[in-house]
């Protein structure tokens, strides 16, 4: 049994609890405990919680400072708190003998970050005008569905909820509709990511291994393709249990992925792609600094270019936020650069072409197949920062050769134009199918069906191949 | 208006033939599950589901389609099981991985065919291969030799084997005018040193030169292996009374599996035909005398194998299994299987002590010597393949048991479990030069230990001889 189950299990347990009274106070101990007991399961080690603790108590004394002294305090107590978070996330530039030496716990701390840093830009800014109490504090930053790996939720959408005002009840379509997502997760992470992830580690054998050049270059091709999708189904996967949880808890958590794959160009991709972060650091990286740079300069020329600069650091701090390597580092150059380089050619285009002639290129569908392709290229290329690092690169690099590496990044973008232009059409197809004035594909008897098929998948990959699906990458970040 | 009823009608007749499909086909399956004595559960339950697909009829419209839809995406479902199950679950897939790592750690390229391929590739060559011949297969269906039920005890003679890839590459061999893995002519000369055994005494799957024959030729120039891969002791009791009784070699080495021969001797004791040669010395099969007709046998019978082999790997017969869902079907028999773990094959100390007389008793008549040698399970050893200290507890009271049976016998024993260093697990990786991390036969280096401690021991048995 993999880590998918015991969750959905203790999830389960959670849902029946709190949904025993609708009374707020039974509902905000219920998820109090919760979140505890899920804290707990990280260690037996009451030190290793220290760090922790202390970070969260730390951030909690930062709000209630920014909430007394107002702006005075925010920039001393923003900077510490992100001091804090590298100095326990031991990035690689500080110096190790400054580091704490034990093993502490760290799962949940960059999303815990997030929302600390969230909390305390927006009361500084005021718009967070209420009082947080430590309970609704901790509820926030530590809710066990979104610890690990998101989605990072703003404390006002949280405050909003309505299963925690007790305005939620359970009915048997809200129970349908989210067994449903959930299903649909596990299938993700348990079948399909695992499915990934068999076939890629047989791929990156036989790449280690063969002395075929042939079975080398499609091992290669399978080795960088495989990983996107396995990507994709882990983290969108782990997101949909997690989202289908919290509707039973009468949560609406936000979206994280929205058919990336079909994105039509990376500046797109990334709107549709971990959209939680991308859009955490929009409202609080890419629209201050752009602010900030068109009070400095002000020019409706330079505008388009401030966007192209913002872009570059905000994407680059994805990057780095995600490890503290120079791989990331790296990771992070390359997402910044797609992300600019994007934005210029968008700017240039429209001034060559103007913004119809643009409008009309990109709406042509060989253009978007193109486009779509190279955006996958591009992103599943960039990842090879993310899971390898410089020496498993030059192993890769010396397995392949200089040629053959790049026939393998052809065959990506060929591959991924073909297969992702395909597809959308075959979606189109389908959705064009009508029942009732919906999407036939909509209609119960469509999801009955849907939801029977992937269930006795399920039932049956778990069954019968006894394999464990991997854990959930993003729960190392 | 008209157009909306219209398609409710045309779904609604989808849904009834669906469930009365789905009915019948279930019942007709419990009818046939009947006929071949599928448990009652089984039975019980496909009788069930059918009755209900056909009560379902009697339900509302809508719960009709409901219906018709979960039945449908449960079937669809089976079949994607059946594909992923394809792509996560290869039985050959974790052995392959494994070979191709240990092949790469050796410095060795690794041949990725399959033995199939690679006899199809050596027939293009106009090389007449053939994958090796197990006569073990034909303990409940004897061959047809002439109109005579035979077992043959060796392969076709003088033809090229590709058997075994355990080591990247491969084993390859000629046979001999017996169908055994040893030089041209060798019959022709005295004997000094015949093998009886399993695939241990053939030497899979290293390069022939590793094989303990091979290395025995090195002192011992006459030295033969009557060796095939599933012969346990009444098979090789039979091969010395078949082969050795005119050629009297000077010693019989009788390789004793620890991993296989109580499990082939248990095999073996259900054969009316085998147990012949245990229940009576004068039987023979005159198999030296048959090996023209042999041959024409056994070559028909393996290039059946072959043709069978390719109709398995045709797109027809893959579009066949997916239809039927062999894989599904498969693993379902597995999970079955884990639930009720099969009992460990018991050790029959009796049987084998019969065995070991007779054959003592018929190497002493020529006046050779019989020699056991006690072939060590690499999963005896703590961290290698399947290792478990209640598997190395049952080895362990079989091997006691063994070499009670030889000092009763007063056969002399070369016992290769101190050959290898008996290391805890934590130092597993120590032996790996021995032995591979996955269930297999033994490594090159392996092979080597134990020969060098064999030719040892004949050579000290040779000078207190003299």
């Amino acid at each position: 049994m993999d880590a998918a189950f015991p969750f959905l299990i203790f999830s389960a347990v959670v849902v029946v609890a709190y949904n025993l009274s609708r009374s707020s106070a039974w509902r905000q101990l219920v998820l109090t405990l919760a979140n505890l007991i899920f804290l707990a399961t990280f260690s037996l080690q009451p030190k290793s919680y220290l760090p922790l603790v202390a970070f969260l108590i730390f951030g909690y004394v930062g709000v209630e400072l920014i909430r007394a002294y107002g702006r005075f305090a925010s920039w001393p107590v923003i900077t510490a708190t992100i001091v804090a978070f590298i100095w326990l996330k031991k990035y690689s530039f500080l110096p190790s003998s400054s580091f704490l030496h034990f093993l502490y716990v760290t799962i949940g701390l960059s999303y815990i970050f997030f929302r600390v840093l969230h909390l305390q830009i927006d009361i500084s800014s005021g718009e967070i005008p209420e009082g947080i109490s430590p309970l609704t504090y901790f509820n926030y930053t530590c809710n066990f569905a979104t610890l690990v790996s998101g989605p990072i939720q703003l404390f006002q959408d949280f405050k909003a909820q309505p299963g925690l005002s007790g305005e939620s009840t359970l009915s048997l379509p809200v129970i349908l509709g989210a067994g449903e997502r959930i299903l649909r997760g596990v299938i993700k992470t348990n079948v399909l990511a695992l499915a990934a992830a068999r076939m890629r580690d047989n791929a990156m054998d036989t790449l280690l291994t063969s002395s075929h050049s042939d079975e080398k270059l499609w091992a290669g091709f399978l080795v960088f393709t495989l990983y996107s999708i396995f990507l994709y189904c882990n983290f969108s996967g782990y997101i949909d249990i997690v989202i289908g949880v919290g509707q039973l808890l009468g949560f609406e958590l936000p979206e994280n992925f929205n058919r990336p794959f079909s994105a039509r160009n990376f500046l797109d991709f990334w709107g549709q792609w971990h959209m939680t972060l991308s859009n955490w650091l929009k409202r609080y990286v890419f629209n201050p600094m752009m602010l900030i740079l068109m009070r400095r300069f002000p020019s409706v020329t330079l505008e388009p270019f401030w966007a192209v600069l913002a872009y570059f650091v905000t994407f680059c701090l994805i990057g780095i936020w995600h490890g503290q390597t120079s791989e990331f580092l790296f990771y992070g150059l390359l997402l910044g650069l797609g992300m600019s380089l994007n934005k210029l050619y968008q700017i240039l285009l429209t001034k060559w072409l103007g913004r119809q002639g643009y409008k009309r290129l990109a709406a042509r569908p060989f253009y978007r197949a193109l486009a779509r392709g190279l955006t996958f290229t591009y992103f599943t290329f960039s990842l090879v920062w993310f899971w390898s690092t410089w020496k498993q690169m030059a192993v890769l690099y010396s397995r392949l050769g200089a040629r053959e590496m790049l026939e393998v990044w052809l065959a990506i973008f060929v591959a991924a134009t073909i297969i992702l232009a395909a597809w959308e059409a075959v979606r189109e197809r389908l959705l064009a199918v009508q029942w009732e004035g919906s999407p036939a594909l909509d209609s119960w008897y469509a999801r009955a069906a849907w939801s029977s098929g992937l269930a006795v998948l399920l039932l049956g990959v778990t069954l019968l191949t006894r394999q464990s699906a991997p854990d959930v990458v993003y729960k190392a970040f | 208006m008209r157009e909306k009823s219209r398609v409710h009608g045309r779904l609604l007749f989808a849904a009834n033939t669906l469930l009365i499909l789905a009915g019948l086909a279930l019942l007709a399956l419990a009818a046939y599950f009947t006929h071949i004595h599928k448990p009652l559960y089984v039975r019980g339950g496909l009788i069930a589901f059918g009755i209900g697909c056909l009560a379902l009829l009697a339900l509302r419209p809508a719960i009709r389609v409901l219906a018709a839809s979960v039945i449908f995406g449960a079937f669809a479902g089976l079949y994607a099981t059946e594909l992923t199950s394809r792509a996560l679950y290869n039985d050959d897939l974790p052995l392959q991985r494994e070979v191709r790592q240990a092949a790469f750690t050796a410095g060795v390229p690794y041949d990725p065919r399959t033995r199939l391929e690679a006899i199809l590739d050596y027939r293009d060559q106009g090389v007449d291969a053939y994958p090796p011949f197990y006569p073990y297969l034909l303990l409940d269906a004897p061959l047809k030799v002439e109109g005579r039920a035979t077992i043959p005890l060796g392969g076709h003679s003088d033809v090229f084997v590709v058997a075994c890839n355990e080591g990247g590459q491969y084993l390859t061999y000629d046979t001999d005018e017996h169908g055994f893995p040893n030089p041209k002519g060798i019959w022709g000369n005295p004997i000094d040193i015949a093998m009886v055994g399993d695939s241990n005494a053939v030497g899979e799957c290293v390069p022939p030169p590793d094989s303990l024959a091979g290395q025995l030729r090195g002192a011992f120039p006459s030295t033969v292996t009557l060796g095939a891969g599933g012969h346990g002791p009444i098979f090789a009791l039979a091969s010395i009374r078949e082969y050795l009784r005119q050629a009297r070699p000077k010693r019989v080495l009788w390789i004793y599996s620890e991993s296989h021969s109580p499990q082939y001797l248990n095999i073996e004791s259900h054969s009316p035909f085998l147990l012949r040669y245990l229940d009576d010395p004068a039987f023979s099969q005159h198999l030296v005398d048959e090996q023209p007709a042999l041959d024409t046998a056994i070559t028909k019978y393996v290039d059946n194998g072959i043709r069978d082999e390719l109709r398995a790997h045709s797109w027809r017969t893959t579009l066949r299994n997916f239809i039927l869902l062999k894989n599904v079907r498969t693993l379902g028999f597995e999970f079955r299987a884990r639930l009720r773990p099969a009992k460990p094959e018991e050790f029959n100390p009796q049987l084998f002590e019969r065995v070991m007389g007779e054959a003592s008793k018929e190497v002493s008549a020529w006046g050779g010597e019989l020699t056991l040698v006690y072939w060590p399970d690499a999963a005896r050893y703590p961290g290698i393949a399947n290792y478990t200290p209640a598997l190395r507890s049952r080895h362990d009271a079989n091997r006691q048991k063994v070499l009670d049976v030889a000092s009763r016998l007063g056969i002399k024993v070369i016992d290769l479990t101190t050959a290898f260093p008996d290391l805890p697990a934590s130092r597993a990786a120590e032996n790996s030069r021995y032995f591979y991390s996955f269930p297999a036969h033994y490594t090159p280096e392996g092979y080597r230990v134990v020969g060098r401690v064999i030719l040892s021991a004949l050579q000290n048995q040779s000078r207190s001889g003299q």
